[in-house]
């Protein structure tokens, strides 16, 4: 009985109406439904793509043929018809510059919030949209351009800067990774590239908004971001889509590389429709994310804010290769209805003296399943290894679950590996001191959720945090000092 | 090698086997034997690809191993001198003595025992109503192949049946003990305890080895704890290093019982402990501690298991490892609370000190949580020995092996620490001393 | 201003208030005084709404309105606060902020505007100084991580700045030195005033010579069973609980 009364403001907070569900009315140029090595061809063909990246798509093609979905997840869905799915789709002309781009598109951006040339410039913030697969803007190019700051669509980049692609696509997420990435080697259509050059510091937040548009059209994003010496870089990611009523995929693959003293701040707002109450469509994310930390005294820096999607599949991970590098994962992820969440990440530590800090805050409400994975291992010649992970689960009612399922392994005796993790109900001697003192219940609940969630908050960049309270239906906190 | 011990030769060996087991007269247990065998068949021995033997991969040393299932006959004199040498004060309980997998009457010695106490073989108590109602139904073969494998084969262990009210006294201190000499071997040894309500023992089970070749103990503990009652189990585990040891125990709690379950494991080649409890009713509690200590090439795998059921329930866990050498250790603890389960407070911790720059360590604490009025929490830690505190002891004259020896004893006896029992804890305290090599 | 009339409360299954009659009236202080286990704190908890009580009678107004039907927050805005004898730590969330959102709040539902940023600051330094508090308190996360002083202290602050009509102290003296008892207690008094009343719950004497009451009262297995002036609290200091209720003395330690 207690339980219900607390319910009430959980639900406002966590399952308010999609407020992004609408569908932009765009003609598509799409292949035919269904996936065999034609399409294949047909993506490399229409997308005038060198020969190596056919080769790599067959490859993967061929490997992804042989390989199983993955069961070990604690998520059920229905099987996917991998046939039934669109691999490719592009509206028609592409624009080459943001005057070009079509004005519904605009308006979806209006629609979802995101004015880019406003936003852009308020904010310092160059936006590679993506829309349906195929990059329709992108701004502050040319500024970036002068520090010799490569920001593009990734088909872009396959055009201007194919050595770059060559050299570095598949090589922290190779083509046989998994069943996901590996349907994602052979079929990926755009996504983001981003190449910052030795020594420079990238001077704004690079963000790209994704959007996932035309029915049954499978998202397979890729996206390539590399660190050269001594560079520095905050991106950021964002994610809102149409309401709409069947499943659908989505598997991007995130590969980001730092050399040398290179620091990588990768941080997402991910809100996808997540389906209805009754868990009927929403979207299914199968994301493979992954960092290597190649040099000396390098770090990557991944930050997220999971509330949306109705599966989310996704280990964002650290590679600390070099000596010194730095590995961190802070997350936010909360699961409402009939949601299911498995994310986590993997801490690789092979070089010495490397360091790194997990800390994950999930919150499961409804009839919601949020599970932490995460794996810590640290190779016998990462000497001097560092790892702490915290990882906080919050219950708001008695139908969700949460789970918590950590594998960590030491292979070298001078590593210190802490691990600590707590699951309670959301206090409610906490709401009670809350409303002693004035406030509504939902306010008070509000108020919790965001001090739970505050560590990792800190870490987004500003106008993130923002948007992520905002998800969180809580009030922004600190106004005051 | 032709005779290597492949699932088929497990399966094929039983028609042979089965007319020396006990219980020919018991067409139920005859039945369940057979019913085992048939689980066995479809489950195979578990490998690394099953997720609770992901760190412990059978095929390379055991599974390459011929054993025979038939075990040399010895009665070996000193057991009880051995018991002595080992810190226990035998004249202050029960001691039951299997070797080779038989019962050993001379051995033991059973002090007289009041009215609705049995403290039994279990080989001799087959025909028990108790055995017939409860045997396999805690530890069922279905879940997994090795107790599959043990309803097959056992040839005997302890059976412990209290009525309800009866409190024992004196610990039950039952020896388990190979001495196959120069064959290879393996034993299935089968226990089952039966708690009336409100009814308390202690027991000890005790493995060892002298005298060995390769050899398999695999172990299968059934608890049944009815409202109220108190099992305070510890189990010993000084296994020859010839010596493969997989066991299994399995309780389950009623109403207000009280399960404490204790692992001290030092021997074996390869050691497999499987502890599962489940709360099945309200405010039923769960203790488990353990401590592993391993050096050179063992193997130490530990796997907990506790299904909070019902509301109100409590489990506290707490294992700690000391690893030297190249050895291995696993802890893989799983903590389930349903969504019945409200008000639970589950707890469960694991720390582990590395002594050597080649000891592993694995570490899966995991929590599936299906009810939200609870409170639940693991901690893992994995990490060396402070080198503040070893310098600190050296600035004050105490040389670095002394120092060290003393950290290590500060970290693992606190296992020792909390074991309440007057019989228990002059033995384990000597336990984790011998294994630092005779640190004062 | 307050008025009790025979009101009883129980948890689970359990009856703790057997029939409390009491009346405040404006600027007045009553301490409420008792053994363990005589219900003061349940009637602290169940004046300010706490969940997990049941009333199985009587009826408590505030200025003549009903004050049971009422949620916690409600009560809050009507003029109830609550110090709690264990103040309740929320991690993350900033105390300024905490307290800013309070005050809106309370200032929202009595039609008054919403302070901005910079007055709340200003009004909240002006409350720590007699509080001897350091303003580094306002950017930790509300109570967490801090001593029972300090606590206790963010309470009277907190208190300060809602301006109250009723303010119930619920065994703020416990776990306080004497010096924080001091500052706590002068806290208090520089709040009283005509228009605001105090019921002031407590075990010990000690509290009460620096708030000194118009009223004590002594609560017994759920009822008033003395009510007298400030020197009864002395009276009881000496004697203990014992010759009122009975049985034997428990109260001195």
């Amino acid at each position: 009985m207690k339980a219900k009364t607390q319910e009430e403001p959980v639900e406002k907070v966590t399952s308010e109406e999609y407020k992004y569900g609408f569908v932009t009315d765009i003609e598509a140029d799409s292949a035919p439904a269904g996936l065999n090595e034609d399409i294949i061809r047909f993506i490399s063909h229409k997308k005038k793509e060198p020969q190596f990246l056919l080769n790599w798509r067959l490859k993967a093609y061929g490997q992804w043929l042989k390989m199983k979905t993955p069961e070990w997840a604690f998520v059920q869905y229905p099987p996917i018809d991998y046939q039934d799915i669109v691999y490719y789709s592009a509206p028609k002309a592409g624009p080459k510059s943001l005057a070009e781009v079509d004005p519904e598109v605009l308006k979806t951006f209006e629609k979802l919030g995101v004015p880019m040339e406003e936003r852009a410039m308020l904010a310092g913030v160059a936006v590679d949209a993506v829309f349906d697969s195929v990059s329709v803007g992108t701004t502050f190019k040319k500024k970036l351009g002068e520090m010799g700051v490569i920001f593009c669509s990734f088909s872009e980049a396959v055009q201007e800067h194919p050595e770059l692609i060559e050299q570095y696509l598949g090589s922290v997420v190779p083509y046989n990774d998994n069943f996901y990435a590996t349907l994602n080697s052979a079929v990926f259509t755009d996504g983001s590239f981003c190449y910052i050059p030795k020594g420079v510091r990238c001077p704004m937040e690079l963000s790209t908004y994704f959007r996932i548009n035309a029915a049954k059209t499978g998202q397979f994003e890729r996206t390539l971001l590399i660190a050269d010496e001594g560079a520095y870089v905050s991106y950021l990611e964002g994610c809102t889509a149409p309401m709409r009523d069947e499943n659908q995929l989505h598997a991007a693959v995130v590969e980001l590389v730092a050399m040398k003293n290179a620091e990588i701040k990768y941080s997402t707002v991910q809100n996808w429709y997540p389906g209805d109450k009754e868990g009927k469509g929403g979207i299914y994310n199968f994301v493979t994310k992954r960092g290597a930390c190649r040099g000396e005294n390098s770090k990557i820096s991944w930050t997220q804010v999971e509330t949306g999607s109705a599966i989310t599949w996704k280990y964002p991970s650290c590679i600390l290769q070099g000596d010194n590098s730095v590995g961190e994962f802070y997350s936010v992820a909360v699961v409402n209805n009939m949601q299911q969440a498995d994310t986590g990440t993997k801490m690789i530590h092979l070089g010495k003296n490397t360091k790194s800090t997990i800390v994950s805050k999930g919150i499961s409400a409804g009839k919601g399943q949020n599970t932490y994975r995460g794996l810590v291992r640290i190779q016998p010649a990462a000497e001097n290894a560092h790892n702490f992970t915290q990882c906080d689960s919050l219950l708001m009612g008695d139908k969700c679950g949460a789970h918590t399922v950590p594998y960590i392994e030491v292979k070298n005796n001078s590593a210190k590996v802490g691990h600590e993790a707590s699951t309670s109900k959301i206090g409610e001697d906490q709401i009670f001191y809350c409303q002693q003192r004035g406030l509504s219940k939902e306010d008070a609940v509000n108020l919790i959720v965001n001090g739970f969630c505050k560590e990792v908050f800190r870490k987004l960049p500003m106008e993130f945090a923002v948007e992520a309270q905002k998800l969180l239906s809580v009030s922004l906190e600190g106004s005051v000092g | 090698m032709s005779n290597l011990m492949t699932q088929d030769l497990y399966l094929s060996a039983f028609t042979a086997r089965q007319a020396f087991l006990p219980g020919q007269d018991q067409a139920w247990l005859k039945d369940l034997r057979l019913k085992a065998l048939e689980h066995f068949k479809q489950a195979g021995f578990p490998t690394d690809k099953l997720e609770s033997w992901k760190y412990t991969n059978l095929a390379n040393n055991l599974l390459k191993m011929s054993l025979s299932f038939e075990l040399p006959k010895v009665t070996p004199s000193a057991v009880t001198a051995q018991l002595k040498k080992r810190g226990f004060e035998v004249e202050k309980a029960h001691v039951m003595v299997f070797v080779n997998g038989a019962y050993s009457a001379e051995l033991s010695s059973l002090k007289t025992l009041p009215k609705g106490v049995v403290i039994q073989n279990l080989a001799s108590a087959l025909a028990h109503e108790t055995v017939k109602t409860y045997l396999g139904q805690v530890a069922s073969a279905q879940k997994k192949a090795f107790t599959a494998l043990n309803m097959a084969y056992f040839t005997d262990g302890l059976f412990l049946n209290l009525a309800a009210g009866q409190l024992l006294e004196w610990p039950i201190h039952v020896v388990y003990l190979s001495a196959n000499a120069s064959q290879t071997t393996q034993s299935h040894l089968r226990n089952l305890i039966v708690l009336g309500n409100d009814s308390r023992a202690q027991v000890i089970e005790h493995y060892w080895g002298e005298n060995v070749s390769a050899y398999l103990t695999n172990a299968v503990t059934e608890v049944v704890l009815s409202q109220g009652s108190v099992l305070d189990h510890t189990k010993i585990g000084q296994e020859d290093l010839k010596g493969f040891h997989v066991g299994s125990i399995e309780a389950k709690q009623n109403e207000a019982s009280q399960f404490i379950s204790r692992t001290f494991s030092v021997g074996g080649a390869l050691t497999r402990n499987e502890i599962d409890t489940t709360l099945a009713q309200k405010k039923a509690e769960s203790v488990m501690d353990g401590l592993y200590l391993s050096k050179g090439q063992q193997h130490v795998d530990t796997r907990t298991f506790i299904d909070h059921l019902s509301p109100n329930c409590n489990s506290h866990e707490t294992f700690k490892g000391v690893l030297d050498g190249e050895s291995t250790a696993i802890f893989d603890g799983f903590i389930l609370v349903r969504e019945n389960a409200q008000k639970t407070d589950a707890r469960q911790s694991n720390k582990n000190l590395q002594l050597s720059n080649t000891a592993k360590v694995y570490s899966k604490p995991q929590l599936q949580i299906y009810a939200d009025d609870v409170k639940c929490s693991h901690g893992s830690a994995t990490g060396q020995m402070d080198e503040e505190a070893l310098f600190y002891f050296q600035s004050r004259g105490i040389s670095r092996a002394d120092a060290k020896k003393a950290l290590v004893y500060a970290f693992a006896g606190e296992m020792v620490e909390r074991v309440p029992s007057e019989y228990l804890k002059p033995a384990l305290t000597k336990f984790v001393q011998d294994w630092m090599g005779g640190a004062s | 201003m307050l008025v009790i009339k025979g009101l009883k409360a129980k948890v689970e299954d359990k009856q703790i208030l057997n029939g409390i009659d009491l009346e405040i009236r404006s600027g007045e202080v009553h301490a409420i005084m008792g053994p363990n286990g005589s219900g003061k704190s349940t009637l602290a908890h169940v004046l300010s709404g706490r969940p997990g009580y049941e009333i199985t009678g009587g009826e408590v107004t505030l200025d003549g309105k009903d004050l049971l039907s009422l949620s916690p927050e409600d009560r809050a805005r009507a003029g109830v606060f609550l110090a709690f004898q264990y103040p309740v730590e929320i991690p993350g969330v900033n105390n300024t902020y905490f307290l800013k959102a309070a005050l809106n709040a309370v200032r929202k539902s009595k039609g008054e505007e919403e302070l901005d940023a910079m007055d709340f600051l200003e009004l909240v330094k002006a409350k720590l100084k007699p509080l001897k508090m350091d303003e580094a308190m306002l950017q930790r996360a509300v109570n967490e991580g801090f001593s029972g002083g300090e606590k206790k202290k963010n309470e009277i602050l907190q208190m300060a700045v809602l301006e109250p009509k009723l303010g119930i102290l619920d065994e703020t003296d416990s776990g306080l030195d004497i010096d924080a008892l001091k500052v706590v207690a002068d806290g208090v008094n520089a709040l009283r005033s005509k228009n605001r009343s105090f019921l002031v719950v407590t075990h010990y004497q000690r509290l009460l010579d620096y708030i000194v009451p118009d009223q004590v009262h002594v609560l017994a297995k759920g009822k008033i069973i003395k009510t007298g002036g400030k020197e009864l609290a002395l009276e009881l200091e000496e004697k203990g609980y014992g010759w009122l209720t009975g049985e034997k003395e428990e109260a001195k330690r």
